[in-house]
């Protein structure tokens, strides 16, 4: 292991009542394929270290990718100074003390990506430009290749020494149809805390096809009309809802801001009785996080019970604030962050129904499909959310019945998950190589999804 | 730190040759920055960063390859050696015209305000308190009975960048950049509101961080007891502010070649044809002082130029870099964006212009024309989809006028549509005066038969 327990020292020296070091190495190879010509292959590489203090109760970071030992002590010495400069505007903060940990682990993986030769790697995103060629309504095609090695090793002062290296690998697709006049796109990915192994196991062909007929298929659609629905979600439409929508309200450094909706409520009930949300950093087919960058061990936490807010999200800094207990939320996008509370994995626990239980009493409703969906945001102190769904199909007399696009859900979430009241068995989590999370500027991956739910009285509007 | 990317650099072209590499291109970036964070009135945390970020690009014949870093430990044989290896397994791209070459400055507009660069990190408190003052003294006088600046930020950046190539051609220019945001939430009468006010700047303007201050509280008691309206088709005035979110995301990136040259843009075989009102025009200006997008030569070294790009409603032309000005056989025209170090650039604006032409009026008597629903805040906006133009977002701060008079808040509706329409045939007016929002300076737009969902 790396031991940058001297730069602790040399901190502690200089006044900081407590020190943590993260050392960040990352590798990110990202191959796309445009029209079948290969437009970008990059491979990037980052390594740094961020250097965090607490001097007289305030925070102050510093961070340097210049790894010599005067840059170092250069970094805590900066970092130091600008806890210093806080004293008349700063907010004072403690940290809650947990046991000290210390360990080293590896997500799983049976073949190095990086060995792979980059040939083959090309030759998988050609095959799937190939066989969107079959589809004469199909103008454009750019798929792409990610894969991700990522190093972290956090140090404190209290002798912490965690040690986590991560392997997320990942195809995606966006394809472009015309027809009568009419465009419309569609992107799909599938990703992996794995390596090659995963994409030598996985039908890119059939993968590529599928995208390619739902994207013709939409732009033949007519546009929803916009209205209140009783709706259907898919697995990646709860993920996305269950994130954006709730999950950001649970974060406890925006509780204690004053931007959540869910600030003072825990203990209420906020939800149907149906819902039950989890936060989980190793659940399958997840985002990999066995601990979070404060050296906390990532434990299942159950934010909603049945209904009930149980808990926030939690870091060292509002677990203790919180009277609480850090739940291994504190993350950084990389070694320059400062850190925020993200969550890891949201997903809803499985329900009792069948999937197909959940259309039988909606006379007209939508099932909102996520296949292409672009993605959602909130504002957590009001609750109002936005996600654009992808190609999705109008419901009549129980039936699912024709495509439709351009599908736009909107609520309060608060409402909407009062309004759940069924929920599907089928749990599926998924990630993602090429996005995450984004807040404050930082990007971190991140896990979501669940059964399918049945929402009574939806918002559903959208353009054409 | 010029001279630590010039080292790194002139190693670059002086090993790439001995590697196989038949061209380079090069660009790197130092960057300093000021970050501080705020929560409930209080800064939460301050961080000082510095970092060195590079791409090198290589090719053998039309074979091409990227590398980034930000690792100054990293041996440059290997990141080369590996670069080679990535170009020789690439097929060949038949467009790739080699690296961008002749590279030149246009006119220079100023782009470091040197109060940025020398700031002091309490003076930087300061502005940040006093701002926060003026938005709770805002929000109080409009009638809030209690008022937080709840979370948000402000952001200093000093940066530099070196582009250079293996013909020994090298430009070197110098940015600074201010960004404050943050959110305003009031409460009165039991219920909750808040506004979120964001600016950036390349120069520091305490003036205009106050104006927006007291703005963001004044907003935040706005809209009190919003509520959505019926679903229906109803007259839409987005102010500025959401005027650029729109354009930014629905339209912007449909004038790059790129997207055009891959089938993805609804502009693709439009030139001389009328794609926006005849009240619009639609410069692309590089050369505006402390302009967000202001530059004198683009990211790969070609001289920048100012030009209309739509001349009332009628597209004049779009956005070329090196390699998509090749492929049509033209000139590169300046606009060559890169993402970030490693990779490849792509056509963008540096500076986009709205310049209203007629069916000019105030914002007050576009509120006023009838029955129309104000939007002063939005999420979602960036789902819009400029490969068809589709634009659509949730509003989250609108005001329901009827004749002149605010009948009530509204959030929680969709507004859905398609730019071409807003800034076309369903557009009735434009506002007189031009605000600047990032890189987009635009007038407030009066669009009619706009959908709504509520």
């Amino acid at each position: 292991m790396l031991d940058l327990s001297w730069l602790i020292k040399y901190g502690e020296s200089r006044g900081a009542g407590f020190v943590d070091i993260r050392f960040h190495d990352r590798t990110y190879e990202l191959i796309v394929l445009d029209n079948g010509v290969v437009k970008q292959y990059t491979v990037s590489t980052s390594k740094g270290v961020g250097v965090r203090v607490v001097v007289d109760k305030f925070f102050g970071y510093a961070s340097t990718n210049r790894l010599d030992k005067d840059s170092l002590m250069e970094a805590v010495d900066r970092a130091i100074s600008v806890a210093k400069s806080m004293s008349k505007f700063g907010l004072p903060i403690e940290l809650f003390e947990r046991k000290i940990v210390r360990d080293r682990v590896t997500s799983k993986f049976s073949i190095d990506p990086f060995t792979v030769d980059s040939s083959e790697k090309i030759s998988v995103l050609k095959d799937m430009y190939s066989i969107t060629r079959d589809f004469k309504d199909i103008i454009s095609c750019l798929a792409r290749f990610g894969y991700e090695y990522d190093n972290r090793f956090y140090q404190s002062s209290w002798g912490d020494e965690v040690e986590v290296t991560n392997r997320l690998i990942g195809i995606s697709i966006l394809t472009v149809a015309k027809v009568n006049g009419v465009v419309e796109r569609v992107h799909d990915q599938k990703s992996m805390v794995a390596g090659w192994e995963f994409i030598k196991s996985t039908d890119w062909c059939e993968f590529s096809r599928d995208v390619a007929q739902i994207t013709v298929q939409a732009a033949k659609s007519p546009a929803v009309k916009p209205g209140r629905y009783d709706a259907v979600l898919d697995n990646e439409m709860v993920g996305l809802l269950l994130h954006e929508a709730f999950g950001h309200a649970t974060e406890a450094d925006i509780v204690e801001a004053g931007g959540s909706v869910l600030e003072g409520r825990v203990g209420e009930r906020i939800a149907s009785d149906y819902v039950t949300v989890v936060d989980d950093g190793l659940v399958e087919g997840g985002f990999y996080l066995p601990y979070d960058d404060e050296g906390s061990p990532k434990v299942k936490t159950v934010t909603v019970d049945r209904g009930v807010l149980k808990t926030y999200l939690h870091s060292l800094w509002t677990a203790k604030r919180f009277d609480s207990k850090p739940t291994g939320n504190a993350r950084v996008m990389d070694y320059e962050q400062v850190i925020l509370i993200r969550q890891t994995n949201t997903y809803m626990e499985p329900g009792d129904h069948s999937v197909d239980e959940l259309f039988e009493d909606i006379k007209e409703g939508v099932y909102v499909r996520g296949r292409g969906a672009m993605g959602g945001q909130v504002d957590p102190s009001m609750g109002t959310f936005t996600f654009t769904a992808g190609p999705s199909y109008l419901v009549k007399n129980g039936r699912v019945e024709s495509l439709i696009r351009g599908v736009m859900i909107s609520g309060n979430i608060l409402e909407t998950l009062k309004n759940v009241d069924a929920v599907a068995k089928d749990l599926k989590v998924t990630t993602s190589v090429f996005g995450g999370c984004g807040k404050d500027g930082q990007m971190v991956r991140v896990g979501d999804g669940g059964p399918h739910i049945r929402v009574r009285g939806l918002v559903i509007g959208g353009g054409v | 730190m010029k001279d630590v990317l010039m080292n790194i650099f002139e190693k670059t072209v002086s090993k790439s040759r001995n590697k196989g590499l038949d061209e380079v291109e090069f660009y790197g970036e130092w960057i300093r920055s000021l970050n501080i964070d705020i929560s409930r009135d209080k800064v939460k945390s301050m961080k000082s960063s510095f970092n060195v970020t590079y791409g090198i690009h290589g090719c053998i014949g039309k074979r091409i390859g990227s590398i980034g870093s930000r690792n100054l430990e990293a041996d440059l044989d290997t990141l080369l050696e590996k670069l080679v290896s990535i170009a020789k397994s690439n097929p060949e791209d038949p467009y790739f015209p080699g690296f961008a070459k002749g590279y030149s400055r246009g006119f220079e507009p100023k782009t470091v305000d040197k109060r940025l660069v020398d700031i002091d990190s309490e003076y930087v408190l300061e502005i940040l308190n006093n701002a926060m003052s003026s938005s709770r003294e805002s929000a109080l006088k409009n009638g809030a009975e209690e008022v937080i600046v709840s979370e948000g930020g402000l952001r200093i950046d000093n940066y530099g960048v070196l582009i250079g190539n293996s013909n020994g051609e090298t430009l070197y220019h110098e940015y600074t950049l201010f960004d404050i945001g943050y959110t305003v939430k009031s409460r009165a009468g039991g219920e909750e509101s808040s506004f979120t006010m964001m600016i950036s700047n390349r120069m520091l303007d305490e003036s205009e961080v106050m104006k927006e201050a007291v703005r963001a509280g004044e907003y935040s008691v706005k809209f009190m007891k919003a509520k959505p309206v019926e679903s229906g088709t109803y007259r839409v005035l987005l102010d500025h502010y959401m005027t650029a979110l729109f354009v930014a995301t629905a339209l912007q990136p449909a004038f790059s070649a790129h997207e055009v040259q891959e089938n993805r843009s609804p502009l693709k075989g439009r030139i001389g044809q009328e794609v926006l009102s005849s009240s619009i025009t639609i410069v692309d200006d590089p050369f505006i002082d402390y302009g967000i997008g202001s530059r004198s030569f683009d990211d790969e070294g070609i001289r920048c130029s100012k030009k209309a790009v739509v001349e009332k409603g009628v597209l004049k032309t779009i956005l070329y870099n090196y390699y998509t000005a090749s492929r049509d056989r033209t000139l590169s025209t300046g606009n060559a964006i890169r993402a970030n170090p490693g990779v490849l650039t792509r056509p963008g604006f540096t500076n986009l212009v709205i310049q209203p032409l007629s069916n000019l009026s105030s914002f007050d008597e576009m509120a006023s024309s009838g029955r129309v629903l104000v939007v002063h805040g939005m999420i979602g906006y960036w789902m819009s989809n400029y490969v068809n133009g589709l634009t659509q977002a949730t509003v989250s701060h609108g005001l329901l006028y009827v004749n002149g008079e605010v009948k009530q808040a509204v959030k929680n509706v969709v507004i859905g549509g398609n730019i071409y329409d807003w800034m076309g045939s369903s557009l009735l007016a434009l506002s007189k005066d031009v605000v600047k929002v990032s890189n987009i300076y635009t007038p407030a737009l009066l669009i009619e038969n706009v959908r709504v969902a509520g």
